[in-house]
């Protein structure tokens, strides 16, 4: 039920957004250069994809899709758009492919979907702020944990001798150095 | 109406249960042996109640009675019988009833067949186990009632939910749950040995031998949740990381690094409290997965409250948490340290802390990646993704660490510093594994299905994987060697090692299988009726009659038949289909796969023209290796129930503790 008022929600979000990209805004391309999308006459029931598609820009398009793959489809659940038919996703697709008309790069692209969704939309934390943490700590978990190990385990290294009596560093140290003292007893 | 009497047999569950965890618990304190049999007694009690609860709710379910709110809410007039009885895991309620009839079958069987090594911490492993059931009960009397009644009842349900109609997932869940609450035996004894204040030698073994069923129930189960998203939900993959599989993968990981710290125990006889630890930590994440998952909470941190279960679930994790930790603070200085002469060295038992390093970090990772969009969102009031992209960065470091340390690891022996062969077994493999890669890259296509960017990655994986199997089949030879190739022998007294080993190679398996996910090829096409396209050397011929409509049971299966050539020979016929159920006004995929052991041909059925049927838009996708990856977790299943079947491993331990604490006393 959640998960339905959620994508409601989105939907009509998305719909504002759209609306919002065919206002004349200052970031926009002149008009001149952006894609006419020709409007189609009838609701093409067959094939959908011919009537949404605004650019010559191809689903199977290597950049479109190394784009596609780091945004999340907002309806569904760990799911890239390009994975996704869902219609929000679909919408999204359509937007890509018209800022790569654009001629932006990916990073543009990018930062363009985090300005209008929020960070959200991408499928992996900002490298930044509080979020840094999440990839900070798994990163030090791994370098660091080997060396917590080699203390813990390693160095509390029990010796045996050949009595079998066990010991430890500081003890075979203590040992050695009440030796030393015997010995120079001894000599002297 | 019946139902009623469904809501009494719980009630008395409740009271059973909370009896039976206090009589467990003065028991316990007074050594009184009579009143222990009594909290045995209420614990077969509850458990014959909650059977016959569950029966009466999968009895009300034929009867299609919709008095019960769960079943107006679950079940509809045309679900066919085998959805029927698996309706009743189809939503919370009652998913979770049978989670806790599963849990009390399983305490009821721990607690009537212990061995006598543990005679003397039953009362606490029953205790531990009836306080987690009196919770869930309790839950299942407030909460998520399942017996709740709609009067008047409606004339018809409202239907189960169409993604779950598929045989895949009407096993799934209780094979989760039953790895769930075969997780609650080790956590039982743990909290038990650390209330007694010693771990014996019998607990070893018993704790070990529900650690495996777990294990194999988990792994079971995690590939049956992959295997329905791949044929369900038609985005060509089976693992997304979203956090419901990530709440089902930090339990197996626990349970497995749980079964590696016992081996260690079982020679060494040290990591008895990482033991403990991860016991009671697997257990606990089992729970944690499901308050993620029902609550809510994933979504948004503000969706938490608008359901009771919620706050519910919160107020018993934390307090599980608190009381197992309280518990382990002022108890675990008892377990002593093992006053073993043996020491770490370059061993085995060094390689297995790395491999509990390697998991531990993993579930660490998995936790993180999966809370923290909720900790982000309560801190920075910002939300933010962490998906798939996240744990793929991560994941494959780890998988390099598994495969060096099982290649390796393998070879190591126990309480030795010398590798046996290591020179002629590595050495040998590093060129072993040049044929076997080739072999993969040749049948596995790498070439042709990679993209662009990791292909080095790929290789160096295939390479890798080849390189650990040579290692793998060198050790069993070695072993097979040492015992003159007497294989009665073998099997007699190696099951452990051979189940492990099976395991192992199943991982490998897997791993070569994953890299598959990094590559494959996606085509969407649009065809006339009767039209054919090709695609990765194959034909995909439709028929000239277009979309045909059949009747499947309760769906409406909008099929276009592919018939698929490679040249002129004919390979197969793939159906992909959309169905339509009559509960709701929306299309489902019903995806077409066909293929051999080198890659799966993963045909959606996008759309079609809903006048005539005449066209149709197809996704087709190349996945390379998944059948791979559904070899190797069989594999490893059979590796898990190999070890099971070891009568030794465990019975005799090396080092006994017990008795040296005592006498020292």
């Amino acid at each position: 039920m959640k998960a339905i008022v959620l994508s409601l929600t989105l939907l009509s979000l998305g719909t504002a957004q759209a609306q919002e990209l065919n206002a004349p805004d200052g970031n926009e391309a002149p008009a001149e250069l952006a894609p006419v999308a020709p409007k189609p006459e009838s609701a093409d029931p067959l094939n959908p994809a011919a009537a949404r598609k605004p650019t010559a820009v191809q689903d199977s398009d290597p950049f479109f899709r190394e784009v596609a793959r780091d945004l999340r489809c907002p309806t569904c659940t760990g799911l890239s758009i390009l994975e996704s038919d869902a219609g929000f996703s679909i919408q999204i697709k359509d937007q890509v492919k018209e800022q790569m008309q654009l001629g932006k790069s990916k990073e543009e692209i990018k930062e363009y979907f985090v300005e209008r969704y929020g960070p959200w939309i991408l499928r992996e934390p900002p490298k930044e702020g509080f979020n840094l943490l999440a990839w900070v700590v798994p990163i030090v978990l791994l370098c660091l944990g080997p060396i917590a190990i080699w203390l813990l385990v390693w160095k509390r290294r029990v010796h045996v001798n050949t009595q079998g009596v066990r010991s430890n560093d500081a003890l075979i140290a203590e040992m050695q150095e009440r030796l030393k003292a015997i010995k120079q007893e001894k000599v002297g | 109406m019946l139902a009623n009497y469904g809501f009494y047999l719980i009630f008395l569950c409740f009271i059973c249960s909370f009896y039976g965890f206090a009589s467990a618990i003065l028991a316990a304190y007074w050594r009184h042996r009579r009143l222990y049999m009594s909290s045995k007694l209420a614990m077969t009690v509850t458990f014959v109640s909650v059977f016959a609860a569950t029966v009466l709710m999968i009895y009300a379910f034929y009867q299609r009675d919709y008095s019960v709110n769960y079943i107006a809410k679950n079940s509809s007039n045309d679900l066919p019988a085998l959805f029927t009885f698996t309706a009743l895991w189809s939503s919370l309620e009652g998913s979770h009833l049978l989670w806790t009839m599963f849990l009390s079958c399983v305490a009821t069987i721990c607690i009537w067949t212990h061995s006598r090594d543990n005679e003397h911490i039953m009362p606490y492993v029953s205790a531990a186990l009836q306080a987690v059931l009196a919770w869930m009960f309790y839950l299942a009397i407030t909460h998520s009632d399942p017996f709740k009644a709609t009067l008047p009842a409606p004339m018809d349900g409202r239907g189960m939910n169409e993604l779950l109609q598929n045989p895949y997932m009407a096993i799934h869940p209780p094979l989760l749950f039953i790895g769930y609450v075969t997780l609650g035996v080790p956590f039982a004894y743990s909290i038990a040995a650390l209330c007694f204040g010693d771990i014996t030698e019998g607990w070893l073994k018993t704790v070990r031998r529900w650690a495996l069923i777990s294990f194999v129930f988990l792994t079971a189960a995690i590939t049956l949740g992959g295997r329905w998203a791949y044929v369900e939900l038609g985005w060509a993959g089976y693992w997304a990381w979203d956090p419901v599989e990530n709440s089902s993968f930090m339990p197996w990981l626990m349970c497995t690094a749980l079964l590696h710290s016992l081996i260690v125990q079982d020679k060494l006889g040290h990591l008895k409290r990482l033991s403990i630890v991860l016991s009671i930590a697997g257990f606990f994440l089992c729970y944690f997965g499901t308050f993620l998952t029902r609550s809510g909470v994933v979504s948004s941190v503000h969706s938490f409250a608008e359901s009771p279960i919620g706050p519910n679930y919160l107020s018993y994790l934390a307090g599980l948490i608190i009381i197992s930790s309280a518990i382990y603070a002022f108890r675990a200085p008892s377990i002593l340290p093992s006053d073993t002469e043996k020491v770490w060295g370059v061993s085995k038992e060094s390689a297995l802390v790395v491999t509990q390093f390697l998991l531990i970090s993993f579930a660490a990772i998995v936790f993180i990646g999966t809370m923290f969009p909720i900790v982000s969102e309560a801190i920075t009031e910002q939300r933010i993704s962490v998906q798939a992209p996240y744990f793929n960065m991560f994941a494959p470091w780890i998988g390099l660490g598994f495969i060096f340390g099982i290649a390796i690891g393998q070879l190591m022996r126990y309480q030795s510093n010398n590798i046996p062969y290591a020179k002629p077994i590595i050495f040998g493999s590093v060129i072993f594994a040049i044929p076997l890669t080739m072999v993969l890259i040749y049948f596995g296509d790498v070439m042709g299905t990679r993209k662009t960017y990791n292909l080095i990655a790929q290789l160096v994986g295939l390479y890798l994987c080849s390189w650990a199997i040579g290692c793998l089949l060198g050790d069993i030879y070695v072993k097979m060697k040492d015992l003159r190739f007497n294989y009665g022998l073998f099997f007699k007294r190696n099951l452990g090692y051979f189940g492990g080993w099976l395991a192992h190679l199943g991982v490998m398996i897997a791993i070569i299988g994953f890299l598959g996910n990094y590559r494959g090829l996606e085509n969407r096409v649009t065809v006339k009726a009767g039209e054919s396209f090709e695609f990765f050397g194959y034909r995909f011929e439709t028929e000239a009659a277009g979309i045909q409509v059949k009747q499947n049971k309760n769906a409406t299966l909008y099929t276009a038949p592919i018939h698929l050539f490679r040249g002129e020979q004919k390979v197969g016929d793939i159906i992909p289909a959309q169905s339509r159920y009559p509960t709701k006004d929306q299309t489902f995929n019903e995806i077409g796969i066909t293929g051999n052991l080198w890659h799966d041909v993963y045909v959606v059925l996008v759309d079609f023209d809903r006048s005539d049927g005449k066209r149709m838009t197809f996704q087709v996708n190349i996945n390379p290796t998944v059948r791979f990856v559904w070899i190797a977790i069989v594999i490893m299943c059979i590796g898990g129930m190999v070890s099971l079947f070891d009568l030794y491993r465990g019975n005799k331990s090396r080092d006994v503790v017990a008795g040296a604490w005592e006498v020292s006393k």
